[in-house]
């Protein structure tokens, strides 16, 4: 065996790691770090148990790295032209996943008090790892992931199909070894077969996988693909969205007048892209209306009532509906980098404002879109906490604020190629902020209405601050290739 | 049926000039150093320079869509960072990159754009669209690259430029593609007499359309003038350094490229006056020889 081919087959997702933006990584992992300090710091008596599950989560974690990046391996053309890479791929996912599965079945069964047979945690292990291979090749796995338990246990299934748990159970019960065997081959079978061997049906695969990876790590850098990234389902989903989104543009061409504010309303189509104030209005209601049905569904075939869970679930709920409203908005200057390009042709039009006429339009443009948007977003985090009995939701509201007006008035020309760490950043920092407020009036009793008082008047001198070296600011827009 | 409004230039005023223009990138080398460049009215040049000598920064200084560190750039006797309306709607640019408004159809595209012009030409549109086999409400993002390069020129032609700026604008098309775009660039200019600048690799196209060639190098345009004078006048001497400085100053001829050889010997590209019979020993060139010896 060529330990070195190996080596670089399992190692290129180390290698090619994206060292511009490190910082994203740093933080995630001092995440993790933190969070395991918390559990040895509050949970001594758990400490073997914390450590063994954290590493086995790790190599989990790893796994998952691992085999995203050997599926990347596998183009096509290399697959049916380099003699033995397919082989080589095989080889070294089957030997990593064995490897990885093996180690974090040890880990568990050896140091975490209350697991069950070492058989059972190992088939466990592989059949998650395979799984997670299989969803990294073909997304709609996730879907049956998010879906399926709901469905399957609110539809009954797990009491009809007893009879087959039964059987299964008796049968593991009787012959675990044999069973596992059995188990661990198919799975390992499954492991190879994800890998093709550059035909038709690999080439059109990859192409798909390719522009989803492509779309993925566009996200990171803050600019949000289309569903037709997604390939033909994404398209068929998409199609109402992009139907709406044509009316729009049919709707301002239509009305197109030689005023600045009817070119700019032209304009944001294009600067804004697919954060375009309507597609992310079509996209929360979409989240929204999911998220409704995904709960009636499941607490109506569990047969319990909506209120007790709504009064449970507002600060979950909270946290999702600001992230649903805020953040997008925090993107918006991302999507001004993405679109430097199109600018181009956009700077070259007829009715187009210039210089500091333009650096008023597009910084108006964008606070007003964030402004709207936390306004609404507010008024669903009001009616939460009424119906929650919490008025410290809103501190969401509060703590976003500040950095709707800091963040989104920066001058775009001097904006750098946002990363994913700059994607984060102003999230991260709602975050905190939300959070020190919810803290300070949990914690300290600071009234509401003078962190209210306060998120107002630092978002107004922040505005007011950015806006006057906004306008000063000798270009509004990041045109042109490397600007 | 009307006849074509002919559009041959009524002004000697240029219509770009750029002055001492020197733009560098952030901690990055100085791309353009000082040029002088001036286009006039009807002119069709053709810039040609290595890649990463600075055309398509070049192109964009000239548009006013990068601010140099140095230097004044006019279009249409304006300042091109202060361009009004009426300025705007006599410029055409293809950028190099075609794959642009991706989430648009072909259709909404020239809507989008039409919506912003005060002059369009949607019988060409129509004519173009249809002749070059653009689907008009395919999403642009599912067209092949020479698909949307058409689309491109299609939607800088279709205003009716009096200046038009194209960055590589034939990279990604066929022969046939080519052929018909040059057709089209010609009915322009000759129609309309609009100011043609385009940067390109294909010398072959060049000698079809460009009257006039301009070499960037080193951040300055090293030399333009008509294709044909050049193919004319330009010629290849070998000799000693002694020897050739005399012929030189015997002919009038302008030094534009030497290259050392050995035992003192250089060869050199020279530039000989209007008029001038070449001597017969010297070697005549072809536009390859030229981009390879000026850029």
């Amino acid at each position: 065996m060529n330990a070195a081919a190996y080596n670089q087959l399992l190692l290129a997702f180390w290698r090619q790691r994206d060292l511009d933006a490190p910082w994203g990584r740093r933080f995630l992992v001092a995440l993790a770090l933190l969070g395991t300090a918390l559990g040895l710091y509050f949970l001594p008596e758990f400490t073997s148990a914390l450590l063994a599950a954290t590493a086995a989560v790790w190599l989990m974690s790893l796994w998952s790295a691992i085999i995203g990046s050997l599926l990347k391996q596998n183009h096509p053309h290399v697959a049916r032209f380099v003699p033995g890479h397919l082989r080589q791929l095989r080889e070294a996912a089957l030997g990593s996943w064995a490897l990885l599965s093996l180690a974090s079945s040890v880990l568990l069964w050896a140091f975490v008090p209350r697991m069950p047979s070492f058989a059972l945690l190992l088939l466990l292990s592989t059949a998650t790892l395979a799984f997670v291979g299989w969803a990294a090749r073909t997304w709609l796995l996730w879907l049956v992931v998010s879906f399926a338990p709901v469905l399957f246990f609110g539809t009954g299934l797990d009491k009809r199909l007893s009879p087959l748990w039964a059987a299964l159970r008796e049968l593991w019960l009787g012959q675990p070894w044999s069973v596992l065997a059995l188990c661990l081959l198919g799975l390992g079978a499954s492991v190879v077969l994800m890998f093709g061997n550059g035909d038709g049906v690999h080439r059109e695969a990859y192409a798909c996988r390719d522009r989803m990876r492509r779309a993925s790590e566009e996200s990171l850098s803050g600019k949000r693909a289309g569903a037709a990234a997604l390939g033909k389902p994404g398209e068929w989903l998409a199609r109402p969205f992009e139907r709406v989104a044509s009316s729009w543009l049919r709707h301002v061409i239509a009305r197109a007048q030689p005023t600045a504010r009817s070119v700019m309303r032209r304009a944001e189509v294009v600067l804004h892209g697919q954060q375009h104030w309507l597609r992310q209005g079509m996209g929360a209601l979409l989240g929204l209306v999911i998220a409704v049905l995904s709960f009636a569904l499941a607490f109506g075939l569990a047969g319990q009532g909506l209120q007790d869970n709504w009064t449970k679930g507002a600060y979950g709920m909270a946290i999702g509906l600001a992230s649903m409203g805020f953040n997008p908005s925090f993107a918006l200057p991302n999507m001004l980098w993405h679109s430097r390009r199109e600018q181009a042709l956009l700077r070259l039009l007829p009715g187009m404002p210039q210089g500091m006429a333009l650096n008023r339009s597009v910084a108006w443009l964008q606070l007003r879109h964030a402004l709207v948007a936390w306004g609404v977003t507010t008024a669903g985090l009001a009616l939460l906490a009424w119906a929650a009995h919490d008025l410290a939701l809103l501190c969401l509201a509060f703590g976003a604020l500040p950095l709707s007006t800091g963040w989104l008035l920066r001058v775009p020309s001097r904006m750098k190629a946002p990363t994913s760490w700059t994607a984060v950043v102003p999230v991260f920092a709602f975050l905190l902020m939300a959070w020190g407020m919810y803290a300070l009036h949990q914690k300290l009793h600071t009234p509401l209405v003078l962190l209210a008082g306060v998120s107002v008047a630092v978002s107004a001198l922040l505005g007011a601050w950015r806006w006057r070296a906004l306008l000063a600011a000798p270009v509004a827009l990041p045109t042109g290739r490397l600007a | 049926m009307t006849a074509p409004t002919p559009h041959f230039p009524h002004t000697e005023t240029p219509s770009a000039t750029l002055s001492g223009i020197s733009v560098s990138y952030p901690n990055g080398p100085i791309v353009l150093n000082g040029l002088d460049w001036a286009l006039l009215p009807g002119q069709v040049v053709g810039l040609l320079g290595r890649n990463g000598s600075g055309k398509t920064t070049l192109l964009e200084t000239l548009l006013g869509l990068r601010e140099p560190q140095a230097g004044r750039v006019e279009l249409f006797g304006q300042d091109a960072a202060r361009l009004d309306d009426a300025a705007r709607a006599r410029i055409g640019y293809v950028p190099q990159q075609s794959d642009l408004f991706e989430a648009f159809t072909p259709a909404q595209l020239m809507a989008y754009f039409k919506s912003f012009y005060p002059r369009w030409n949607d019988a060409r549109v129509e004519g173009l669209m249809s002749r070059w086999d653009i689907a008009r409400d395919k999403p642009i993002r599912k067209l092949s690259g020479g698909q949307k390069q058409r689309l491109s020129i299609i939607r800088a032609l279709a205003h009716e430029p009096d200046l038009l700026v194209l960055d590589e604008p034939v990279a990604s098309l066929d022969p046939v593609g080519r052929r018909d775009f040059l057709r089209e660039l010609v009915e322009q200019v000759l129609d309309r007499g609009t100011t043609v600048v385009f940067s390109t690799h294909i010398l072959s196209d060049l000698e079809r359309v460009a009257f006039n060639l301009a070499f960037l190098s080193e951040g300055r345009i090293a030399l333009q003038a008509p294709l044909d004078e050049l193919l004319e006048q330009v010629r290849a001497f070998t000799g000693t350094v002694t020897e050739l400085a005399s012929l030189f100053a015997r002919l009038g001829a302008q030094p534009l490229k030497r290259t050392p050889l050995e035992a003192g010997r250089e060869r050199v590209l020279a530039r000989l006056p209007a008029g001038v019979a070449a001597p017969h020993d010297a070697q005549a060139v072809n536009l390859e020889d030229l981009f390879t010896e000026l850029t």
